[in-house]
């Protein structure tokens, strides 16, 4: 059992140290989590995650190899501990083993911490923690493996440090190289890593896995090489003629890096041409190219100045974000693009639209707003579905548009996705799912009704309040001040503000909801759909090439649709459609160009849709079924699902 | 007198001698024509010794003759590179951990943990040793007068030798090998350590394999003795018939003339280990095979002088180097 003895050495001397490095780790995760709540631009507290195995956990890695490692080779211990009758491997085993039990460790500590922080208000399943822990665990031993490959560099490990993270600095911002085909880099995808819930990226785990067992075989022959003479020639202490190679290398590589970077200058975005038409107060511009398109331009800045001067007065603010909305006739209808640019800039095919377009092109711009408002700290997945639903809840102009149409299309949009997804929690608390599966035309609808029905139960000046609270919130100036934000949760805030918690008023907002089902103008359109369940393959033809094969069942009759069909009177009214391309966590929020889409009659057996596949191996794509149907101005989702081609 | 230049056939025919000597004896190390080159640099070019079981043997050598490196291949630290090495009778590759087992190791340089106390490390090690006895540990800690609970970090070099002699002690080997462990240490300190070497020698009848240049530790314990220089075994054997078979004689450098020998020995033939002119004088060391003549006829101007077990040493090292 020496093995055993080495275990409990390494323990013992480094026990402490390991135990006040874990400590500190765990506080600033918990800092992390409670920024990242308050932070610009960031969507959920699993990104604490990713944080953390890119800064963090490297950082711990270095320190654990500095002191299972290097510190033996330096203070000359190893000699103590080969002469000692236990094979030359063993206590190189040993070492390896402690340190990736510690990362190890430390990653499930992190996923924990997170899923802890989480769980009040996103969709933490057991299959997404598996996944995420998974994937957090193969980063943490690819960064053990490589540290301990490193730490038996000795006194030259900084350099190979330094000049590793250049070269993956260098590697990820080449242009032309996409570096999230490759393994280990994929993995740590930014919006795959934290916002992928079903595919299991096998073929990167097991690459990465490789790469981590490359490292531990150089790490140990680095180490038994020439009876280690090596290892302990580099393990001597940094001398002054080291130290001085290092500086002189250390400054020349920041003058070519300074001499070569270009100087950073900030210009203002401004639509600068003459089809302009503009509104100063609130400021709003509208860019268009035809003359013809004009009356179009002049009829959204008009819509948008009466949405942003009520939400102007209701929150009391004197200013706003400027909003530029530019005319691209090239788009799809439906494409509408949206970015925080100098305040916002809207991307979309305007001309021609209908009511029910006109405010969802508001309801988009006036998202973007908010998020310019709050420095996108509302884009928090915990309160992501307040920013939704009250974006589009002044986009319909607030209490006035109750009855119209568009609230007919929103309500049974709302329903259509509720009666898809049976929601055993509230889906305010799993917003990303929501989004992620039924996109974000149904997470509108849905938050836009739970907004109204808050608005019914407790008045318009609650759920400007409500608004006020997130917009007119102050960002602590230091961490401690961050850190008293943990005692206010959104939860904790919802319910002071209402009155009421957010599981309570969620089980009242449904149960209202369903009350709507029954309004002509809602019924009419919830009939109009099928319940149809979608199944996609990913299947290689018989020219080795890969097709996209999808084919629908009806999951009940209860529609006139559904009857329809099932009464043999085929086709199913409607069209079926297939969107796919290369995925991304947001993809469902950014739209699928025409070429990637087929559009076919809805047919119930056999295969509806077989389309040559533009993919490669290891690709992950999007894939959408969607049906069109007349009473609705947007597709509605039928199976969303990322297949990974094989 | 007919007398012959020293050549290295004769040197391993004194080895090959003396090892027949011990035929029938037990040996506990063997290593045979052993050799050993890092990288451009030939550290071992052919060693050959071995030691027996209940011996005190001396591996005597110059600093950088080998001596580190042929103990750290007995102990499987360093690979052989060629010829072979019998511990227990076994071959040390493929026996490496049980032939640890069975040996007290004491290296040049101590490298213990400097945050151990004795005490953690006594716990740490004794996982590895099965023999190992706890009470013979401390007891020796209490002989050395070293505290139980103090961390290594604060002990002397001295201090730590014996720290490794009280643990190479407490495993109960078959076998101790001390490479250079007095080095270092002050007079008295080299005295006890090596009283109490030569005192566990005969009280467990273990085998000692004992590393040095100080020819004065050499004297103190050892039975046999080999001397080993630039890679090889340049004598081995007891120690009394090496020095009895030098002798040192000189003449005036005015009465020197090349080819001048001290006289006519009937011993037969000697080998001339070194020439060498120093304070006016000339002086010649020779050796005899079957021993250096007590009082010899010697010729006009020569005298013989008095020969300390260092000039015994120099003399055949010198001629090897």
């Amino acid at each position: 059992m020496g093995w055993l003895n080495l275990v409990m050495k390494d323990v013992r001397e480094h026990g402490i140290s390991f135990v006040v490095l874990a400590v500190g780790f765990v506080l600033v995760v918990l800092i992390a989590l409670v920024q990242q709540q308050s932070g610009a631009f960031s969507m959920s507290g699993f990104e604490v995650v990713r944080f953390s195995l890119i800064t963090i956990i490297p950082l711990i890695s270095f320190i654990v190899g500095n002191r299972l490692i290097v510190r033996e080779y330096t203070g000359g211990t190893r000699r103590f501990i080969e002469a000692l009758p236990i094979a030359n491997f063993t206590p190189l085993f040993v070492k390896y083993c402690v340190g990736l039990l510690y990362v190890g460790l430390l990653c499930v500590a992190v996923v924990i911490l997170a899923a802890t922080a989480a769980n009040a208000a996103e969709d933490v399943t057991r299959q997404y923690l598996r996944l995420l822990l998974m994937k957090t665990c193969v980063i943490g031993t690819l960064f053990w493996s490589l540290v301990f490959f490193v730490s038996f560099t000795g006194r030259i490990r900084l350099v190979i440090y330094v000049v590793l993270g250049l070269t993956l600095t260098y590697l990820i911002n080449m242009p032309g190289f996409d570096e999230t085909r490759f393994a280990p880099l994929a993995i740590m995808d930014r919006q795959l890593f934290v916002f992928e819930r079903d595919l299991i990226p096998w073929r990167d785990i097991v690459e990465t896995l490789l790469i981590s067992l490359a490292f531990v075989v150089a790490g140990f022959t680095l180490a038994l090489f020439n009876e280690g003479s090596i290892a302990e020639q580099l393990g001597k202490p940094v001398s002054r003629r080291d130290m001085a190679a290092f500086a002189l290398l250390g400054m020349g590589c920041l003058t070519v890096y300074t001499t070569l970077q270009k100087k950073w200058e900030y210009e203002t975005y401004e639509f600068s041409g003459e089809n302009v038409v503009r509104s100063e107060s609130p400021a709003i511009a509208v860019s268009y190219i035809s003359a013809d398109n004009e009356e179009s331009a002049q009829r959204i800045v008009d819509s948008m100045r009466d949405t942003l001067t009520g939400f102007q007065t209701d929150i009391g603010l004197s200013d706003l974000p400027k909003v530029q909305i530019a005319l691209n006739t090239e788009l799809e209808r439906t494409e509408i693009e949206p970015e925080l640019l100098d305040g916002v800039l809207v991307t979309a095919n305007f001309v021609d639209y209908d009511v029910f377009e006109h405010s969802m092109l508001q309801s988009i711009a006036m998202h973007h707003l908010l998020l310019a408002l709050t420095n996108a700290r509302w884009d928090y997945e915990t309160r992501h579905w307040l920013l939704d639903g009250m974006a589009r809840w002044w986009a319909e102009g607030a209490e006035q548009a109750k009855d119209s149409s568009n609230n007919d299309e929103l309500f049974a949009l709302a329903l259509l996705t509720k009666r898809r997804f049976d929601f055993e929690v509230s889906p305010l608390l799993i917003w990303q799912t929501i989004t992620d599966q039924y996109g974000f035309e149904a997470a509108d609808a849905l938050s836009y009704t739970a907004i109204l029905y808050l608005e019914e139960m407790k008045g318009k000046a609650t759920v400007v309040q409500l608004a006020a609270d997130y917009i007119n919130e102050e960002v602590g100036d230091s961490t401690i001040e961050s850190v008293q934000r943990l005692f206010s949760s959104d939860l904790a805030r919802f319910e002071q503000i209402t009155g009421q918690p957010l599981n309570t008023f969620s089980k009242q907002w449904i149960n209202w909801l369903e009350q709507h089902a029954s309004r002509p103008g809602v019924a009419s359109r919830i009939k109009s759909v099928p319940h149809l369940q979608g199944d996609v393959k990913n299947v290689v033809d018989s020219g080795y090439g890969y097709r996209l094969e999808a084919s629908y069942t009806l999951v009940t009759q209860t529609t006139d649709a559904g009857s329809a069909a099932s009464a043999g009177n085929m086709p199913i009214p409607g069209q079926c459609v297939l969107r796919h391309q290369l995925a991304s966590a947001y993809d469902l929020e950014t739209m699928i160009y025409e070429r990637d889409r087929d559009r076919q009659e809805c047919k119930l057996d056999g295969i509806a849709h077989s389309v040559d596949s533009p993919y490669a191996s290891g690709d992950r794509a999007y894939v959408l079924l969607e049906y069109e149907s007349e009473q609705f101005h947007r597709p509605i989702p039928i199976w969303v699902g990322r297949i990974h081609i094989q | 007198m007919n007398y012959q230049p020293a050549d290295p056939a004769s040197a391993n025919s004194t080895v090959l001698s003396n090892i027949a000597s011990t035929v029938n004896a037990q040996p506990i190390i063997e290593l045979e024509h052993v050799c050993k080159r890092f990288g451009s640099l030939e550290v071992l070019t052919g060693l050959t010794l071995q030691v027996n079981r209940g011996e005190v043997y001396g591996f005597l050598g110059r600093n950088g003759a080998g001596k580190s490196t042929a103990i750290k291949m007995m102990m499987g630290i360093t690979k052989i590179g060629s010829g072979s090495i019998r511990l227990f009778g076994q071959s040390i590759e493929g026996n490496v951990i049980e032939a640890r087992q069975r040996i007290g190791y004491v290296a040049q340089e101590q490298h213990f943990y400097p945050w151990m106390t004795p005490k953690q490390l006594s716990k740490f090690v004794k996982g590895f040793y099965p023999k190992w006895d706890q009470g013979r540990y401390e007891s020796l800690l209490n002989l050395f007068e070293l505290p139980m609970k103090r961390k290594i970090g604060n002990f002397s070099g001295g201090m730590k030798a014996k720290l490794a002699l009280s643990m190479a002690l407490a495993t109960q080997p078959e076998c101790l090998i001390l490479d250079e462990p007095t080095a270092g240490m002050d007079p008295v300190a080299r005295r006890e350590f090596l009283d109490l070497v030569s005192e566990e020698a005969r009280r467990a009848e273990a085998t000692i394999f004992f590393s040095t240049h100080l020819i004065d530790d050499i004297e103190a314990i050892a039975d046999r003795i080999g001397i080993v220089e630039s890679g090889k075994t340049v004598y081995e054997g007891e120690l009394t018939p090496l020095s009895d078979s030098i002798a040192t004689y000189s003449i005036e450098e005015s009465l020197y003339r090349p080819g001048n020998v001290p006289g006519e020995f009937i011993n037969g033939a000697a080998q001339v280990l070194q020439s060498s002119a120093r304070h006016g004088r000339h002086f010649l060391v020779l050796q005899f095979p079957y021993g250096a003549p007590k009082s010899p006829i010697l010729e006009y101007g020569w005298q013989q002088d008095d020969m300390s077990l260092e000039d015994v040493f120099i003399a055949v090292v010198a001629r090897s180097g």
